[in-house]
């Protein structure tokens, strides 16, 4: 029944560059709660005009019954012409909220005054819109639980010139967001070597002490190189350092001893969050995927990623 | 959901709010009690003393003994039984404690009902041009309020709201005059209330004493307009508007008397009839007052046997009817018992000198007419005053008025006349009503106001039937030719007349009053009095006769939307083709930009165009730069004068990129 309707209710839909144009087709309109109270009033003052038979009375009465209809259009184009596109959304961990991006602009360069926008029933924001004002909204919506989180239609809506109408329009975006794990609960657990898969200090990479040469591979850095070998021919040689403060840590996913998949992926979120904090190098083991080992905010996105996205994609 | 219900009102906002209430309370001050509007303006104060700013407003705790304060101040003030008052007071208070406790926008929605409701209010006690005017102002004030309400800058600001209201409240104006026109007028009311007495309205009234005319004269305001058909307009001295036959005295007061029923007594025309519309004052009364003497008038008003025309329901708001009358006719038609009444002698009242200036008056008189003109030779002869402040008169007014002070009113020199003529044994009433109308070039009718009003006879002779005999005209007969002046009145002075003015000031003046009054006329006539049977008389002069109520009601509700929809084509036609000059040199500049092969995807604001554009274009990035500055300036800040904007205009066209 419901997918019926939904059938028929008439979405603006972004074009390849991610514009949503609204056009005049695609906007609903109707009476707010107070057009209806307006409306009421209207009647009220009408009665009262034909019992007195005052004129005046009349004057006032059909002045704002115009008004009323002529509200009907500037409200109406208040929307129209509006160009929305989805800006981006920065991922988030499960439970809290994420911040969607949008942009809103108007070809025609025409002003839109309090533009509201909102994800369903979720919380509004609004807006003007136009030259001179802001162009940019931002919809929060708390992300529930990881994996690719889509908060679904948009509607734009605006009550502007009175409030005695309210047109709206939905709006299909590509917006989503990606959501990491919920991190458990830092606690003993979070310690405890489970999820160590080998803590050795082996010759891990570090800055302190020169361990040893190794050959080049694309990527390092090249104050890292020996350029007094490189000069005398012996090919491009890059030092390694190591050091006892430097752990390797392989974050292992199977080595884990509940069985909830969830559970398993919050701790391993929580580690992710702690040692990315310090300095050791950390890979990930996933079933059927692994991460080698690494830091930097780019590895740590990277290891989230596939917490975020196991068993989903 | 509204994401700027629970806004809070803003200091500023709020001193608007408050004034724009105050404004449309303020006419109230003459219709209702002192205590309502000084309580609002009470409570006014105290919102903005106490609770402006940053301080919440006051607390449930406060409102619910202010709420029961101000209601029981209204039922003592204004009492059930006056239906209007009691409403309107109420609605005065409410709006008070309503203005002392609102903190969010929402709260703004509530006022501005209330505020429509309370303008509506002000035309039940006033339907004058000045304050539909005022309410009409004020309306478009409470609309920019509504504006303000859906805005999303927190510290709202008054004047572009107010340009938005405007610009709505014009729209409307279309549809305003097709419902006002087409929107069916009923009859009757709907229902009756006690709409308050008339107490305060001034007009002839059909029963009369020495000095109650003159009281009249005092007054300078408009009784009734007249307009004639064809351009005829009746010479001064035959400017009569009859009103009541008086026939019952007893010495000190006139009135009707015993009123027989039956058809209107027979008149001969002896020239054309005139065609004329009045428009009544209210008056509170059923009186009309035609041109002597009437011959017929339309359906809802009605004519007594001695042709007294009178509505059907007292005189409440104004009122117009037409009539036409003959001014040169006989009326020999009359009853025994009518002549019987027009006998009647107050015998306490009748002194001896009275019988004896009669009788002395009948020795030299062969006809009826001479005695007549003995009676008028007589107030000539003698010295005889005319006077708007008579001396104060004792038990026998007529006596005393006759023999002792002799300087009276009209009404002094009527009724005097009437009793002398009933004493020489001729039938004999006074009649009331005005004498006399200025003429208004600019609306082409006459304006009779209540300093015209005046009392004059009518005896029967038996060769002519009843004669219309005016006193007045031998002891002043300026009077007949003009109108009195009240404010030139003095205590016990002479009475002075209304000259035109001389100089160019006082022409200047008296134009500039004229043409006031047929704007005040064709208001009158078409709005106030705008009712079914003028709208069906508007109609089918559009040749629309054959619309009844429920076509009309089509027609309201049909117009409405396609009038909308017309405005709605027009405004898009204007968007569409006709933006801004600034817009329009921009797009401009922007296509000029395309052509010569940039890319401008929709979304670039003009900063990052004009930096794209001169990376493509670096020979011209000075001028991109110029424009670009210029529209922003324009667009976004405040440099917004004409030469800026001209500038602007001749730099995109001279531009070439490339």
């Amino acid at each position: 029944m419901l997918q019926g309707v939904q059938k028929f209710i008439r979405v603006v839909r972004s074009d390849r560059q991610g514009q949503a144009r609204i056009s005049g087709r695609k906007i609903y309109i109707l009476p707010t709660r107070y057009g209806l109270l307006f409306g009421l009033m209207l009647v009220l003052l009408l009665i009262g005009s034909i019992n007195y038979a005052n004129s005046p009375a009349f004057l006032l009465t059909f002045l704002l019954t115009g008004l009323f209809f002529h509200t009907i259009f500037h409200t109406w184009r208040n929307l129209l012409d509006l160009q929305i596109r989805w800006l981006g959304a920065n991922p988030v961990f499960a439970g809290k909220p994420a911040d969607f991006q949008f942009q809103l602009t108007d070809p025609e360069q025409r002003d839109h005054a309090a533009i509201q926008l909102a994800f369903g029933a979720g919380d509004p924001a609004i807006s003007d819109i136009g030259p001179g004002a802001d162009q940019q909204l931002t919809l929060r919506e708390t992300a529930p639980r990881r994996g690719w989180f889509r908060p679904g239609r948009v509607t734009v809506e605006t009550r502007y010139p009175l409030g005695l109408l309210r047109a709206w329009s939905y709006l299909d975006t590509d917006a989503r967001v990606l959501v990491y794990p919920k991190p458990a609960e830092r606690g003993p657990a979070i310690d405890a070597p489970e999820y160590e898969g080998t803590l050795a200090g082996d010759r891990g990479s570090g800055t302190d002490d020169f361990v040893g040469h190794r050959g080049y591979h694309p990527g390092d850095q090249p104050r890292h190189m020996n350029w007094k070998a490189f000069a005398a021919d012996k090919g491009l040689l890059i030092k390694q350092f190591g050091g006892d403060r430097m752990n390797r840590i392989w974050l292992d996913f199977s080595g884990l001893e509940m069985a909830d998949t969830e559970q398993r992926l919050q701790l391993l979120t929580r580690a992710i969050l702690d040692l990315s904090q310090g300095q050791e190098q950390f890979g990930l083991r996933l079933p059927g995927q692994e991460i080698q080992p690494g830091s930097g905010q780019a590895h740590v996105q990277q290891c989230l990623r596939a917490l975020a996205l196991y068993g989903i994609e | 959901m509204d994401a700027l219900r629970n806004r809070p009102v803003s200091p500023k906002l709020l001193h608007y709010l408050t004034l724009l209430l105050a404004l449309a309370v303020a006419p109230h001050y003459f219709n209702l009690s002192i205590w309502i509007t000084g309580l609002f303006y009470l409570v006014a104060v105290l919102r903005l003393l106490l609770w402006s700013g940053e301080r919440k407003p006051p607390s449930g705790w406060l409102m619910v003994p202010l709420t029961i304060v101000g209601v029981i101040i209204v039922l003592s003030v204004a009492g059930y039984t006056e239906g209007r008052q009691f409403g309107v007071a109420l609605l005065v208070i409410m709006m008070g404690l309503k203005l002392l406790e609102s903190r969010t926008r929402r709260d703004l929605y509530v006022i501005v009902t209330l505020g429509y409701f309370l303008l509506i209010t002000l035309f039940l006690f006033d339907q004058s041009i000045a304050l539909s005017i005022y309410a009409f102002l004020l309306s478009i004030g409470f609309t920019a309020l509504l504006v303000t309400a859906n805005r999303t800058e927190e510290k709202v600001t008054v004047l572009p709201a107010l340009r938005t209201a405007t610009v709505l409240t014009l729209g409307a104006i279309p549809i305003m005059i097709l419902l006002f026109v087409f929107f069916p007028r009923m009859e009757g009311p709907l229902w009756h209330l006690n709409l308050g007495g008339n107490s305060g309205l001034t007009g002839m009234s059909d029963h009369i004493n020495m000095g109650s005319v003159g009281k009249l004269s005092l007054s300078n305001e408009v009784a009734f307009r007249v307009k004639f058909k064809e351009g005829y307009l009746p010479a001064p001295e035959q400017r009569y508007w009859r009103g009541m036959a008086l026939s019952w005295t007893d010495g000190n007061n006139w009135s009707r008397g015993y009123q027989r029923r039956g058809p209107p007594e027979l008149i001969t025309p002896l020239d054309d009839p005139v065609g004329y519309t009045v428009t009544m004052e209210p008056t509170g009364q059923n009186w009309l007052f035609p041109l002597d003497r009437i011959l017929s008038a339309q359906k809802n008003t009605q004519l007594s046997p001695l042709l007294e025309l009178s509505a059907a329901n007292p005189i409440d708001r104004r009122f117009s009817y037409e009539a036409s009358s003959s001014l040169d006719f006989w009326a020999q038609e009359t009853t025994r018992g009518e002549l019987a009444a027009a006998l009647q002698l107050p015998s306490p009242k009748i002194s001896n000198r009275m019988r004896q200036l009669v009788s002395d008056w009948k020795l030299n008189a062969n006809r009826d007419q001479d005695l007549v003109a003995a009676a008028l030779a007589h107030f000539t002869q003698q010295p005889y005053i005319y006077t708007l402040q008579p001396p104060v008169l004792g038990k026998n007014p007529l006596d005393e008025f006759l023999f002792e002070t002799r300087k009276g009113f009209c009404e002094h020199y009527a009724t005097s006349f009437v009793v002398l003529m009933r004493l020489a044994g001729i039938p004999a009433r006074v009649v009331v009503g005005y004498l006399g109308g200025e003429w208004n070039p600019h609306g082409e009718h006459l304006i009779i106001r209540q300093s015209d009003a005046h009392a004059w006879a009518e005896v029967w002779l038996e060769d002519s039937g009843w004669v219309r005999i005016d006193p007045t005209a031998a002891i002043a007969p300026e009077r007949i030719e003009r109108s009195i002046d009240p404010s030139l009145l003095g205590e016990g002075a002479p009475v002075l007349f209304r000259f035109d003015g001389r100089d160019l000031l006082s022409a200047l003046m008296l134009n500039a009053s004229w043409l006031n009054d047929s704007i005040q006329l064709y208001w009158h006539h078409w709005v106030i009095g705008y009712n079914q049977s003028r709208q069906n008389t508007l109609l089918s002069g559009l040749g629309l006769d054959f619309l009844d109520p429920s076509r009309k009601s089509m027609i309201s509700i049909f117009g409405t939307l396609v009038i909308t929809g017309l405005l709605f084509a027009l405004l898009m036609w204007r968007m569409r083709f006709k933006p801004e000059p600034v817009v329009a040199a921009y797009r401009k500049f922007q296509d000029k930009l395309r052509k010569a092969g940039l890319e401008i995807p929709p979304w670039l604001g003009p900063e990052d165009l004009a930096r794209a554009a001169a990376q493509r274009f670096p020979g011209q990035s000075k001028e991109i730069t110029a424009i670009v500055q210029l529209y922003v300036g324009l667009r976004y800040g405040r440099t917004k004068t004409r030469s800026v904007q001209s500038h602007l205009l001749r730099r995109v066209r001279q531009f070439r990129p490339g």
